[in-house]
């Protein structure tokens, strides 16, 4: 099984709750990951881990992030597959809007470090309601 | 449309006309809950299934390339986009149409671009068909 949580970006909110799901913290200063514009591209997987089963665990990032979790079971019935290969859950969580904000703004002005900086910042002023999808998951 | 031309529903060489088009199972009769769903359309003369999806979603492509790569799927699917096939008059009229829900006003248009993308649909399926040979 594949694990792929979904949001507007896949470096943002969504890799904060795959981190819960694999009970990772967050290290802001040498995380590889978080808020890094290089990594944040639109439909375009990012590894996060392994969890306890050995179960890969994914993010992407894309605008209609919810028809994702259709998408997969239609592929999978279409292939005549009789279970799951892929759970795919969407993180939404209130304020996602501003993040993509900060970071299209930062994409288009060519001035990603700043931008990403901030979206940085208020995702992790939000880190206890995005973390709390995390968990429920886990569980 | 590209699907059915793929599919040997639409006559090759001749711009169908408005009937045949409303004969299309979907032509202009989706809902917002369509979006997602993959919807068969016909087989091709080598037995290939021929499928849609509509993700409302202009830059959706990558995401599903990747998600058929992560499922493994990616050799047995050929995904084709004819997003860039969509101008302006189809554009419009899909918006009147499906998104203020007023098909009156937006079907004309729909018609009248879907002639104008059916030369370019039909080269893309000529591509299609090659590259899968």
């Amino acid at each position: 099984m594949i694990y792929l949580f979904t949001g507007r970006s896949g470096v943002f909110e969504p890799l904060l709750a795959a981190y819960t799901y694999l009970g990772k913290r967050v290290k802001e200063e040498d995380e590889p990951l978080f808020a890094r514009a290089e990594y944040d591209r639109e439909g375009f997987p990012v590894f996060v881990g392994f969890d306890r089963e050995g179960n890969r665990v994914y993010t992407m990032g894309v605008r209609n992030y919810k028809l994702l979790e259709i998408i997969c079971a239609e592929l999978d019935e279409v292939a005549g597959r009789n279970e799951k290969t892929m759970k795919v859950i969407p993180v939404e969580v209130k304020g996602e809007k501003l993040t993509v904000f900060f970071t299209w703004l930062g994409q288009s002005l060519h001035l990603t470090k700043p931008f990403y900086f901030l979206a940085k910042r208020w995702v992790i002023s939000r880190k206890k309601l995005i973390e709390e999808g995390g968990r429920n998951i886990a569980r | 449309m590209a699907a059915n031309i793929h599919a040997g529903k639409l006559e090759k060489g001749k711009v169908p006309s408005k009937e045949d088009m409303m004969k299309l199972p979907l032509f202009d009769k989706t809902t917002p809950d369509d979006f997602g769903r993959i919807y068969y359309v016909g087989s091709d003369q080598k037995g290939n299934e021929i499928y849609i999806l509509g993700t409302q979603n202009s830059n959706f492509e990558p995401a599903l390339r990747s998600l058929t790569a992560l499922m493994e799927l990616d050799k047995e699917f050929v995904l084709v986009c004819t997003m860039s096939y969509v101008n302006v008059v189809l554009r419009l009229g899909g918006f009147l149409s499906r998104r203020m829900s007023c098909p009156l006003l937006g079907r004309p248009f729909v018609i009248w671009g879907s002639k104008l993308a059916f030369p370019h649909l039909e080269k893309l399926t000529e591509i299609v068909k090659l590259e899968s040979l």
